[in-house]
């Protein structure tokens, strides 16, 4: 049975200084872009890698955060909202979903 | 509809709002624009979720543009009673009274 | 793929599921809780007393599906022979996530005119099922042993009233993991690792 899970916050959460890669991507050449995330927009993620600084859009891409002790796979579609935004959104998302107790 | 955690929300909120202004201030010397972004990021879930910008953290950045102050950037200048800060970016003065 | 049972079997075959859930209506150690409501009103007091973190299936007339489909608790509109559904709680089923059950027990056991009639609700189901993408499951919905069939049974005689089947194992799958698995948050978001193990292999 599961309870109360840690860190499920995230995608109300700041993005910015997180550890990001790129998962799955209709972009072939985005997949393991891995960085950290510099700036944020409703669209796009701003990825600093090793290679430089990249853009990313949000939407149609898997993500895996580093976020405090845990490694999560988040899709994009989740978060394409502004970042300030995101407090909000992000909170009921968690609310309306089903069996989920942050 | 459901109903909103507004209590949660100022919390994560006011995380949110410390953290980018002290990544401001640590990146204002990296990349100067970027730092202008993080003040109005921080500014702008301040003002959506009516959270206070902590009073020691609001004199970091300019009230106007937002960049945050940096050294050759701005001037501190004591008059009549008052400190008067400079931003040299927009020229706007803050004029913050001495008690 | 899963299968929903109404009882718990002495000794389960292998019928090519991947496993079963057990619903019944004293909540047990595995699976979930049935709600017989006779009227709404019934079921909103039924709901109260059901304790979260359990697959909850509802069963009853017409007008308690309804209410149940706006109901947060329950996750499944369990099928029975006198279950109908009109087209409204159907499409609200999609926008509240609710799933609906198909089930093959009710053939079985009805014969001759009744049989025709549900074969003709079922069309009328999957027609509107299909349209707004509403999650549903295809189960046995075994009531005793001679009502289990095997997987491909099942999915064979709903494929052929125009299910799709890969939908109705991805749908059992997630109402399945949304109570039992941890790693699963919602569509789109899971947990892959605590970092903790993870920092040892890193070195």
């Amino acid at each position: 049975m599961r309870g109360r899970v840690q860190g499920v916050d995230v995608i109300a959460r700041d993005w910015i200084g997180l550890m990001v890669e790129v998962v799955e991507s209709p972009n072939e050449y985005e997949i393991g872009l891995k960085g950290e995330v510099v700036d944020e927009t409703q669209n796009t993620l701003r990825i600093m890698t090793e290679k430089g600084l990249k853009i990313v859009v949000k939407k149609k891409r898997t993500f895996r955060v580093w976020y405090g002790d845990k490694i999560m796979r988040i899709k994009g579609d989740l978060i394409s909202y502004r970042p300030e935004e995101r407090i909000k959104k992000g909170l009921v998302m968690l609310k309306r979903a089903k069996g989920v107790r942050i | 509809m459901i109903k909103r955690d507004k209590k949660r929300e100022s919390r994560i909120a006011k995380e949110r709002v410390v953290y980018l202004i002290k990544r401001a201030e640590e990146w204002k010397n990296k990349d100067y624009e970027l730092a202008r972004r993080y003040v109005e990021l921080a500014k702008k879930i301040a003002m959506r979720y009516r959270v206070r910008v902590p009073r020691g953290l609001k004199t970091i950045y300019c009230k106007k543009c937002l960049y945050p102050y940096k050294s050759d950037r701005f001037r501190v200048r004591v008059r009549k009673g008052r400190v008067i800060v400079t931003c040299l970016n927009c020229g706007f003065e803050r004029r913050i009274p001495v008690r | 793929m899963y299968d929903f049972l109404r009882f718990v079997p002495e000794n389960l075959m292998d019928l090519g599921f991947k496993s079963y859930i057990f619903m019944l209506e004293k909540p047990g150690i595995c699976g979930g809780v049935v709600v017989k409501a006779e009227n709404p009103d019934d079921l909103r007091k039924k709901l109260r007393k059901v304790r979260k973190n359990i697959i909850v299936g509802v069963t009853g007339n017409e007008a308690v599906c309804r209410e149940a489909v706006m109901r947060r608790k329950v996750d499944l509109i369990l099928d029975s022979d006198n279950r109908q559904l009109d087209y409204a709680t159907i499409k609200l089923a999609a926008e509240k996530d609710v799933a609906i059950e198909l089930s093959l027990a009710k053939f079985i056991r009805n014969k001759g005119l009744s049989r025709m009639q549900l074969f003709e609700r079922l069309c009328d189901e999957v027609r509107v099922i299909k349209k707004f993408d509403v999650p549903f499951v295809v189960t046995t919905a075994a009531e005793n042993v001679y009502e289990m069939r095997t997987r491909r049974q099942v999915e064979n005689f709903f494929s052929f009233f125009g299910c799709e089947i890969v939908k109705a194992r991805q749908h059992a799958t997630r109402l399945v993991r949304k109570y039992y698995d941890t790693r699963f948050i919602m569509d789109g978001f899971e947990i892959e690792a605590e970092l903790e193990a993870d920092v040892k292999k890193k070195g």
